[in-house]
């Protein structure tokens, strides 16, 4: 069913709480920075070797590294706006009166949750694609430049659900603002330094279990539509051996491991207890 | 369930790990202002907590105007309305727009007109319902707090401490703005240290201690109830003293509460004669003599220090 206005009204205006100053302006700059910092690495490449026959594979490639570059922002970002969402709320008492107002547990969760998620996935989709699609468009097709985009949605969606969902399990596991986005950073960068720091065993086995929320749907829609898109972080074996199902299956999993248990957790159990 | 009864606490359980909040809680709420009284940690929090679904009870059963106090509370929060000790809002938005949006939320015919209408009732129908909420006083947001529950005509209005962050000018407005919503046929469940203010406007009193109501009844009946005779004495150091009390004729309890003892007394005048000797044998300093009245804040003492001796 379509939500009514009351609801469209207060995801708004959850939306205006969560991006509100400085929230907004940090993560347009910090999206921007790294999407360029990114793009201008290989530009500078493709002009100096003068291959610019080589322009759509460096385009392909370079949409999804400069995604690959933003995940450990994007990953702590998440999860900081999430536990702010959450545990500051619990804290400062406006969880309560939103609990005490006449709508369900679970339209508070999820309004919550994707006034988070939502806007960060857009936001981040269209500062990548807009920059990559600036920095390429006089030297190759548009057509590639948008399917990517196209696939990069999607991707950046179940990355985000999945790092928004371990951000709300903490959140509402401590019920403390300063604990939960300590955790949610320290979690993010031990994610990074032992994915990209430490040795490739331990690094592989990381990727495995922990990044591969982002390569996993990567796959899925690179074999539906019949492109290669070698992810930055390779699966070893299991990306040629497992049929295209499993990627699906696995996308959805990544999805919603966390945020299924802290929603059922959220609207039968969740107490205001402070 | 008679017709004048809207709520019913039976036995009602709650603990928090080895703490127990609630210890088998029963009262009845009716039509009219209810006060629930009691000292810090005495459960009236929980209590609220409880009533609005935030909580669910260990054992007992919790209803309010039928419904289940946790199964069926979305149902119930339709209807009633809460004023918490520290209202919390959307603070990037207006008083009215965040009035308008919780109408909306209720479901209410014409949400900007009954935003006004209620924001008229708090006396904030000013240019202020236009700012944002951020940049409101205390006082002002405790006004917003009583407008949105007073949204919708709810069936039971509960207020935790409604006057907790007002001048006495703006108390003194809200004990005559309860008045006169209460003669407008609103039901409130009021949680509030300031007794001589919900003596103002309570028709029935709970008394919590220790998570249980250890007394409850018309007000008017349970102040006929305070005995006379009752004492409130200051003394360095008291122990000594509490022992010679004890053993006098003429008391008949005592209790140490906060800083001070409670004495309940079968002859006053005897006990007034006898206690500068008791003092001087036990060696003691008397600072303060006070004979309490016949009010609700002896009644709550005296419900507390026999709440204490169980």
């Amino acid at each position: 069913m379509w939500p009514n206005n009351a609801l469209i009204d207060l995801f708004k205006a959850e939306i205006q709480k969560a991006w509100s100053f400085p929230i907004l302006e940090i993560a347009v700059g910090l999206i921007a920075f790294t999407t360029i910092a990114n793009i201008h690495v290989l530009l500078n490449i493709s002009t100096q070797t003068g291959l610019l026959a080589s322009f759509s594979i460096l385009i392909s490639d370079s949409f999804f590294d400069s995604l690959y570059s933003q995940m450990l922002f994007l990953s702590i970002f998440c999860g900081v706006l999430v536990s702010l969402s959450f545990a500051r709320d619990y804290e400062q008492g406006f969880m309560q009166t939103l609990l005490s107002s006449p709508v369900s547990r679970s339209v508070v969760f999820l309004v919550k949750f994707f006034a988070v998620i939502l806007p960060l996935t857009i936001l981040t989709w269209v500062m990548t694609t807009s920059i990559v699609f600036l920095n390429f468009y006089s030297g190759s097709s548009v057509m590639v430049v948008i399917e990517k985009a196209l696939w990069a949605l999607p991707v950046i969606f179940i990355a985000l659900m999945f790092c928004g969902g371990f951000a709300a399990f903490i959140s509402l596991s401590l019920k403390r603002t300063i604990p939960s986005v300590l955790t949610v950073v320290l979690a993010g960068f031990s994610i990074w330094y032992i994915s990209t720091v430490t040795s490739d065993v331990v690094g592989n086995i990381a990727n495995y279990f922990i990044l591969t929320p982002f390569p996993v749907p990567l796959i899925a829609l690179s074999r539906v539509f019949g492109r290669v898109v070698t992810p930055f972080i390779s699966l070893g074996d299991f990306e040629y051996v497992l049929p295209t199902w499993v990627f699906w299956v696995l996308s959805v999993f990544y999805a919603l491991v966390f945020l299924v248990p802290v929603y059922v957790y959220f609207t039968r159990r969740f107490e205001i207890r402070e | 369930m008679t017709a004048n009864i809207l709520g019913e606490f039976e036995g009602v359980v709650k603990r928090f790990k080895e703490i127990g909040a609630l210890n088998g809680l029963t009262f009845k709420i009716y039509k009219g202002v209810n006060g629930l009284i009691g000292p810090n940690g005495a459960g009236k929090t929980t209590t609220i907590r409880l009533s609005l679904g935030l909580i669910k009870p260990d054992t007992g059963s919790a209803t309010l105007l039928g419904f289940d106090c946790w199964k069926q509370s979305l149902d119930l929060r339709q209807r009633i309305g809460i004023l918490y000790e520290k209202p919390a809002f959307y603070d990037h938005l207006s008083g009215l727009d965040h009035l308008k949006l919780m109408a909306k939320l209720k479901k209410l015919s014409d949400p900007l007109g009954e935003s006004k209408q209620v924001l008229k009732l708090v006396d904030f129908d000013n240019e202020a319902q236009y700012r944002r909420i951020s940049g409101y006083s205390a006082g002002m947001r405790q006004r917003l707090g009583l407008a949105h529950a007073l949204l919708g005509q709810p069936e039971l209005i509960i207020l935790d401490e409604p006057t907790s962050n007002l001048d006495p000018l703006g108390r003194a407005q809200v004990i005559e703005l309860l008045n006169t919503l209460k003669k407008r046929g609103f039901s409130f469940l009021i949680s509030s240290h300031i007794l001589s203010e919900l003596e103002k406007v309570c028709d029935h009193v709970i008394l919590m201690n220790g998570g249980i109501a250890v007394r409850q009844g018309m007000l008017a009946s349970l102040l006929s109830e305070v005995p006379s005779g009752i004492f409130r004495i200051k003394v360095h150091p008291n122990e000594p003293i509490v022992d010679l009390l004890k053993q006098e004729e003429s008391v008949k309890s005592v209790t140490p509460v906060e800083n001070y003892l409670i004495v309940i007394t079968y002859n006053a005048h005897k006990f007034q004669q006898r206690l500068p000797f008791l003092v001087a044998r036990a060696n003691a300093f008397l600072e303060e003599v006070k004979m309490e009245g016949n009010d609700l804040e002896s009644l709550f003492k005296i419900a507390v220090a026999q709440g204490d001796k169980r």
